[in-house]
């Protein structure tokens, strides 16, 4: 993957507060709420309390999906397992449930931070390319799950557990603010702290980071293992409001995190992009799914349109030069 | 770097199962041909898999309504159509080629949605038509699907290995800073083999109309990651630049004998998925530690 | 709907009631509502549709499209929400029917434990449920009216006896199940085998998933013709679309020879098009016709009757026939 020269020197300049380094991560907020207020004149019963509750809920969805994907990607890798980990995550924490919730969740979280592991150790000390590696342990995972829960759906009826996961602060669910706090430390990471400057320099060029004495596979294990973290809070907060789940959820769901990292702004070949780009892209994709049943679009046209606003993202957001920015 | 496989059980070897294997991995086979041209020009193409279950369901639905031959005549047409869209996004806009080609999965398959209407259709009297050739005929005793797919294969790996064109993808692939110097139109390269992967699919889906005289409308979900896999294992580099169309279809024919030995023998379902994933890595372990001469990084 | 479907609906809500005023029309009540006190025009009913995915295979796309005629017909909004094979965003979708302020929920739950958080909800928002076609776990139905659907369990049990009878009671036996972590995938799996249990001479040779699919169907056959030979002497499938795969497969090693012509018996829990062929032709032993506009008709019905306070009974099955050659002619021909 060919890449501009960014020195590690960029890094100072991140700071806390987002300075974000991409357009697109103004872009796509902006997308976020002129979208919103087009359903709102449009689609009758958008405004509505429930409906809002309804599409943050979404936002939870993918939200822990795309806020674990960003570091991956920022630093030049990616991670396509995220789907099975979520699954995995979910299953655990609801059959380990009679060991007491406080276990189950462990086990679960514990399982993501062990999938991260060896993903990061398979891609930086086995050398393999981690979309490759990625696709492998996706589909291990998913065949573990299957191994390990069997054929059946699995299910909880643990208060506690479910009211975690269906309960609301005025028109917010838990789930998502669990999912606003993590956002924020996890962009408090990216831009206040070595590890994450160090992240932004390894995905801008990784040579010269190497050159510079970074200890890049460390910061790359430590992501991936985040990343398996994260999704694994995914699968725990989906497992929560569902209360039961199969061994196949979240087949699938690690497009649409990729699809929202990309869409608000970070670069497929990293050095730059921002949580709070990758959020918003989560919710304008929320609002958009959640216009089109409002205004009952019928549900083979919702996958033509989904894919046409990701071109017309990746249009809009091209750069304006012929240099070579878009290929992989 | 070719990885073989062991296989030991008596039947595996039989003249049969080879050929069974071969042909249940031909539909797969005909599409790496086309994948391994985009991901050696350093492209990737994850639409493959709704493009077959648009062309799969096009060529069922058409075969009733205006016969075999232009019934196959349209669904090769659409397939290059969707390599023309897709090579102009990702090589003349220079769009993301993960992204981009997730978006087209994503229209194809709505595609494939509505003009179903979701429901799968049917062929009417399947042993009455010479278009179940495909699928089910033979040739000398080796299944259709099986000489299509070596045939386009050699056709294909010619192109790749021995023509201009063949190395200046490469090239591409490779690094495009290098190509731009020796003034290669990258752009115009990495459309063709765009088209060229959105044609092999085309075919891909008239054999695999024919082998099942029917088309689930969502029948190529899946296949994209399957068949990536299979060309990973074989050797062809994410990085583009290396690779080849023999490596690729001795990939997917190595991840189709595990499968079948692992039916043979008795396993469930989830360990496929388990020793797949095994596989996957060793073999890719194999083959970049040999390039770089040492087992870790 | 679409706008234009709205508006032509309201032009003929204007032209009926118009007629009302000057004594006119009396609107006509379908054959299922004769007889009863309707609370509210049957024009003005929003029913809420909240199913597996449409594009999920033909059975589920046939019963969208009757849902959508049949409350074209009848003037009445319908409210689909599509939730794919996903059962978060299903969870997700509900409160819509709340916003819209549907008259009855028709749930067809995805995955029927985690369907339960969404069905309180509706509850709480007084909307009357009506299940479809996955039963939800004890602790949900009373927050339900009714439930309708095909009995899949019941309908798995009759094809495993069906095979039994097939096979006479001894042989080899191999089974094709559906798609791995689906509860209709579970309850096909349990009914077989609760049938076969009463046959201890019957062997289970092996059980593999198919998806659903009928090329993997073919593949899977294929594999096991290679392992097991002419040691097969029946094949029982979770569906008919890897039942009619595993045919094929049969179909050609015996043209290759290397199976017996008409040796293996083939039954499955839901026929389809092909596998009905070849009932009639006696390549395939039999198996349940479990048609979706059954389904759709009884889904359909049942919720306007709920919407309008009409009482049903709590539970609405219905097994499909079990057809063999003696009787399939009877029936008509699936188109799905």
């Amino acid at each position: 993957m060919s890449a501009d020269v960014k020195p590690a020197a960029d890094a100072s300049r991140f700071r806390f507060l987002p300075h974000m380094d991409s357009a697109s991560g103004h872009l796509i907020w902006a997308i976020t709420v002129a979208l919103f207020f087009l359903f709102v004149a449009i689609a009758p019963g958008f405004l509505n309390f429930l409906n809002i509750n309804s599409i943050l809920s979404e936002i939870a969805l993918f939200g822990f999906l795309a806020v674990a994907l960003t570091p991956v990607i920022v630093s030049g890798n990616i991670d396509i397992s995220v789907g099975s980990v979520l699954g995995m995550a979910a299953c655990l924490s609801i059959v380990l449930m009679p060991y007491g919730i406080g276990v189950a969740i462990s086990a679960a979280l514990g399982a993501g931070l062990l999938a991260g592991f060896m993903n990061g150790v398979l891609v930086e000390k086995v050398g393999i390319d981690s979309f490759i590696v990625t696709l492998a342990t996706m589909i291990g995972i998913r065949g573990v799950t299957f191994y390990y829960i069997g054929d059946r759906s699995v299910m909880t009826l643990d208060p506690v557990f479910l009211a975690i996961g269906n309960s609301n602060v005025g028109f917010v669910p838990v789930r998502t603010i669990v999912l606003a706090i993590i956002a924020v430390l996890v962009a408090w990471v990216m831009h206040s702290t070595s590890h994450g400057r160090y992240t932004f320099a390894i995905g801008g060029n990784r040579a010269a980071a190497v050159d510079a004495g970074v200890r890049v596979s460390r910061h790359v294990i430590a992501n991936m293992m985040i990343c398996g973290l994260l999704a694994a809070v995914g699968g725990v907060a989906m497992a929560a409001q569902l209360g039961s789940v199969t061994p196949a959820f979240g087949a699938q769901y690690e497009l649409w995190g990729i699809t929202a990292v990309v869409l608000g702004g970070t670069r497929l070949r990293g050095g730059t992009g921002s949580i709070l780009g990758s959020l918003g892209a989560v919710a304008t994709l929320a609002i958009l799914h959640n216009g089109m049943v409002l205004l009952q679009v019928q549900s083979f046209y919702v996958p033509i349109v989904i894919g046409f606003a990701l071109i017309l993202a990746l249009v809009l957001d091209r750069q304006p030069t012929g240099i070579v920015k878009g290929g992989e | 770097m070719l990885v073989i496989a062991s296989l030991w059980q008596p039947n595996i070897l039989s003249l049969n199962n080879v050929l069974l294997v071969l042909r249940q991995t031909a539909v797969s086979g005909i599409m790496a041909i086309g994948v391994t041209f985009v991901l050696m020009a350093g492209r990737i193409d994850l639409s493959i898999g709704s493009l077959l279950s648009l062309c799969t369901v096009t060529m069922v639905l058409l075969h009733g309504m205006l016969g075999a031959t232009q019934a196959i005549v349209v669904t090769l047409c659409i397939g290059v159509i969707s390599g023309c869209a897709t090579g102009f996004l990702v090589g003349y806009m220079r769009l993301n080629s993960l992204i981009a080609t997730l978006g087209m999965m994503s229209i194809l398959q709505g595609v494939a949605l509505v003009v179903t209407g979701g429901v799968a259709p049917y062929i009417m009297s399947p042993d009455g038509t010479w278009f179940k050739v495909f699928g089910r005929g033979y040739v000398f005793a080796i299944p259709v699907p099986v000489v299509i797919m070596i045939g386009l294969g050699l056709v294909f790996a010619l192109v790749l290995n021995k023509t201009v064109f063949g190395r200046r993808v490469a090239a591409v692939g490779g690094g495009e800073v290098a190509s731009r110097f020796s003034a290669i139109d990258s752009r115009r390269i990495i459309f063709a083999t765009f088209v060229i992967s959105g044609a092999l699919t085309s075919v891909a889906g008239v054999v695999l109309a024919s082998r099942a005289m029917m088309a689930k409308t969502n029948v190529g979900s899946g296949y994209e990651l399957a068949v990536l896999a299979g060309v990973f294992l074989g050797g062809t580099s994410l990085m583009g630049g290396s690779g080849g169309i023999g490596r690729s279809l001795v990939g997917l024919v190595i991840l189709g004998f595990l499968t079948n030995a692992l039916i043979v023998f008795g396993a469930p379902y989830y360990a496929q998925w388990i020793t797949q994933m095994m596989i996957i890595i060793a073999a890719v372990w194999f083959e970049v530690a040999s390039r770089r001469r040492s087992v870790f990084a | 709907m679409n706008r234009r479907q709205a508006l032509a609906t309201f032009g003929l809500v204007t032209a009926i009631s118009l007629g009302d005023t000057w004594g006119g029309l009396a609107q006509d009540l379908p054959e299922f509502l004769k007889g009863h006190e309707l609370k509210k025009p049957l024009n003005q009913l929003k029913i809420g549709f909240s199913a597996l995915g449409r594009g999920t295979n033909s059975y589920s796309a046939i019963v969208y499209d009757i849902m959508e005629k049949r409350s074209e017909e009848l003037g009445m909004e319908l409210v689909i929400l599509d939730g794919g094979t996903d059962p978060g965003v299903q969870a997700q979708q509900i409160p819509t029917m709340i916003t819209k302020q549907v008259d009855v929920a028709v749930v067809w739950p995805i995955n029927s434990g985690a369907i339960l958080p969404s069905i309180k909800l509706l509850y709480d928002a007084k909307i009357p449920i009506l299940i479809l076609d996955s039963r939800i776990p004890e602790e949900g139905v009373k927050y339900t009216v009714a439930f309708t659907g095909a009995d899949h369990y019941k309908e798995a049990y009759n094809t495993g006896l069906l095979m039994a009878k097939a096979l006479d009671g001894k042989g080899n036996l191999l089974e094709i199940t559906g798609l791995p972590g689906y509860d209709v995938t579970q309850l096909r799996i349990d009914g077989i085998a609760d049938a076969l249990k009463q046959y201890p001479d019957i062997k289970l040779l092996d059980i593999q998933p198919a998806d659903w699919s009928q090329e993997k169907g073919q593949t899977l056959t294929e594999s096991w013709i290679t392992r097991f030979g002419d040691q097969i002497d029946g094949i029982v499938a979770a569906d008919g679309g890897s039942g009619a795969g595993a045919m094929y497969a049969v179909r050609a090693a015996v043209e290759d020879g290397r199976l017996q012509s008409g040796h293996i018996k083939f039954t499955d829990v839901s026929l389809f098009t092909p596998n009905y062929d070849a009932i009639l032709t006696g390549e395939y032993y039999g198996g349940v016709l479990q048609p979706p506009q059954t389904e759709g008709k009884l889904a359909f019905e049942n919720a306007v009757k709920i919407a309008e306070g009409i009482e049903v009974p709590k539970e609405i099955l219905f097994e499909g026939p079990v057809l063999t050659k003696e009787n399939a002619a009877q029936y008509e021909r699936p188109n799905w």
